[in-house]
């Protein structure tokens, strides 16, 4: 039984940070009906933009408060820039073009940050680019044991709490936002139809850009979390990632905000039972077998809304 | 042509010849490829006028509306909205200068209720008159012929209030508070209070079309553009509707141009018809004028029916 809760804890917490990226996918497939292949990718240059800066802190500096806020903010302001310019320049001239277009575009966008993020690129004693050899992440957040239940039978660690806690502002933040202010309304309104958005006095220029911002900042966050977690940073590490969070999104139902929470947990959870219960050699074969289940049960996944077509 | 005969042509007419001119579109053309869907189009709205744009089926009526909303942009020709040349902007642009517009097909926001249809499009006139991006400091920029300045201004608004949204400041709710009050108003001009919290697509069609209405108002336009407002209504609601858009531009001092296909409504209500053919205007006066117009009844039966009568 204490085995089986101590699954459950780790399930949320990997659970969780597949959600933040997974919100991310699940906002602009939202507003522009667009796979952001490069979600991913921008999640692992906000891990980079967190190394980095945690390298230019003190040992001790970065392990306080102030310092893992100062990681976080600077990780996540630089991602949202870099989420507001490949929206501006990569996928805005191609709004008006057929769908497929963007989705290549943003393929593209992918392998163009995970590869050239693969050539080591320093410039008068400033690294620029990391080049490919994996890095460790520094212990920003010191893990220790912040619950013991029994004679170890349950174990709660201080960065599962954190994760789970950060996870959970920035969720309830997000949906403050998505469904209890104008801008959110705006956000519902571009997604439903952006012309009549724009005739109605909208700037949807704008409201596209800033849930780029929005939801690219969130995979920083995200990125971070599991930098924390998983110590190990490399430029390849966004695709896996970002791929499972893209799952998440929909099976809970893509372009739904709270599904996309939900079906992260449940494959967060899915896996964690698989590696606790099985072997860990099938994690990734049983996470996309459950995408498939759900595909074949529930085409539009779990919260998503079956749309008709009419003949 | 309309826009060379403001007086005189008609009583409607006559009686705003003082009245500013809201919306002016001067030779306005509008071409796909090889087909030309407007042409030379011309026009001019004043406040408290209420004209109709009719014509056959595929005459070029939802074009000329979507070359002055913005969705298009004109060939040649310009549109101006008081005063600010317009074409080449952004509809929401068109839009924050004064000008909304309904749909022929409903194109509400159908996922989110009534009274957040409203809301959305308050969004474009949401700031408080004293604040440095509110709309009046942006118009009185547009007056000065500052329009780029005046876009900016708007802009810069656009982004302090997302991070008012994101941080939640009181200043925001007390916005949220006012506009939930201006978009309940609203709902009951169109006497659609009872739906406040109902989804748009659970609104019955008349209900629908009627909301599309509030929320075109929502954005304090200078000039109401209503397409096809009654398409699918009976009798009584037709009437019932064309009382109320009287109504709308008394109490609101709007300009309001309307297309629609049922004659006898159009020739009731409005003061001056403009007649559109094949994307050209054929005709424009008062309803007495446009009814005994030669081509008008050759566009709407057919030449037969003049080699009948004769």
């Amino acid at each position: 039984m204490s085995e089986f809760v101590q699954h459950i804890i780790n399930g949320l917490a990997s659970g969780t940070i597949y959600a933040l990226v997974a919100l991310g996918y699940t906002m602009v497939y939202g507003v522009l009906k667009l796979i952001n292949f490069a979600h991913g990718d921008v999640m692992m240059v906000g891990v980079y933009v967190g190394y980095a800066t945690s390298r230019q802190l003190e040992r001790d500096t970065s392990q306080s408060f102030f310092g893992v806020t100062l990681i976080f903010l600077v990780a996540m302001m630089t991602c949202a820039a870099l989420g507001f310019f490949i929206e501006r320049f990569a996928y805005r001239p191609l709004r008006e073009k057929p769908k497929l277009t963007a989705l290549i575009t943003a393929i593209g966008v992918s392998f163009f940050l995970s590869y050239s993020f693969q050539v080591e690129t320093v410039v008068g004693g400033l690294t620029l680019l990391p080049g490919a050899a994996p890095k460790a992440f520094p212990e920003i957040i010191k893990p220790t044991e912040w619950l013991v239940i029994g004679d170890r039978d349950i174990v709660i660690w201080n960065w599962q709490v954190i994760s789970i806690g950060i996870a959970a502002v920035l969720m309830t933040g997000l949906q403050y936002l998505v469904f209890k202010t104008r801008f959110g309304m705006a956000m519902r309104a571009v997604s439903f139809d952006h012309r009549t958005a724009g005739l109605m006095g909208i700037p949807v220029d704008k409201v596209i850009s800033f849930t780029f911002m929005l939801g690219s900042a969130l995979a920083a966050g995200a990125g971070i979390l599991y930098a924390i977690k998983d110590t190990l940073v490399q430029p390849l590490m966004g695709v896996t990632l970002g791929l499972k969070a893209f799952v998440a999104a929909v099976i809970g139902g893509i372009g739904h905000v709270p599904g996309a929470v939900v079906g992260a947990l449940a494959l967060g959870l899915v896996e964690e039972f698989v590696v606790g219960y099985g072997s860990s050699t099938w994690r990734d074969a049983v996470a996309f077998g459950f995408l498939i289940l759900v595909l074949l049960v529930r085409p539009e996944g779990i919260f998503g809304r079956m749309t008709a077509e009419k003949v | 042509m309309s826009s060379a005969a403001p007086t005189g042509t008609g009583a409607g007419v006559s009686n705003n010849g003082g009245a500013a001119t809201l919306l002016r579109v001067q030779d306005a053309t509008m071409q796909f490829g090889g087909l030309t869907a407007l042409t030379t189009f011309c026009l001019e709205v004043k406040a408290g006028d209420l004209q109709g744009l009719i014509g056959p089926n595929g005459a070029g009526k939802t074009t000329a509306f979507n070359v002055m909303t913005g969705v298009y942009r004109p060939t040649s020709g310009d549109i101006i909205v008081d005063g600010e040349r317009v074409n080449g902007h952004l509809p929401h642009q068109v839009n924050r200068a004064g000008l909304a517009r309904t749909f022929q097909n409903i194109r509400l926001f159908k996922d989110l209720s009534a009274l957040d249809n409203i809301k959305v499009a308050c969004l474009a006139d949401d700031r408080p008159a004293s604040s440095m991006f509110s709309r009046t400091r942006v118009n009185a920029l547009r007056k000065q012929g500052n329009f780029v300045g005046a876009r900016t201004l708007d802009a810069w608004g656009n982004y302090l209030d997302w991070w008012r949204a994101l941080l939640t400041t009181s200043g925001f709710r007390a916005d949220e508070e006012r506009i939930t009050e201006r978009a309940t108003r609203l709902l009951e001009v169109m006497g659609l209070q009872h739906r406040k919290d109902e989804l748009a697509r659970n609104l019955p069609y008349g209900e629908q079309r009627r909301l599309e209405i509030s929320r075109a108002l929502a954005t304090s336009p200078k000039v109401l553009l209503l397409d096809e407002p009654a398409a699918g209504m009976n009798t009584r609601e037709k009437s019932e509707l064309m009382i109320l858009i009287r109504k709308i531009r008394d109490d609101f001092k709007l300009g309001v141009l309307l297309i629609e296909h049922d004659m006898k409504l159009v020739m009731g209500i409005c003061e001056r018809i403009t007649v559109l053919d094949h994307g050209e205007t054929i005709a424009s006066g008062t309803p007495a004028e446009v009814k005994n117009d030669k081509k008008v009844i050759e566009a709407y039966l057919g030449v037969e029916s003049k080699e009948l009568q004769a």
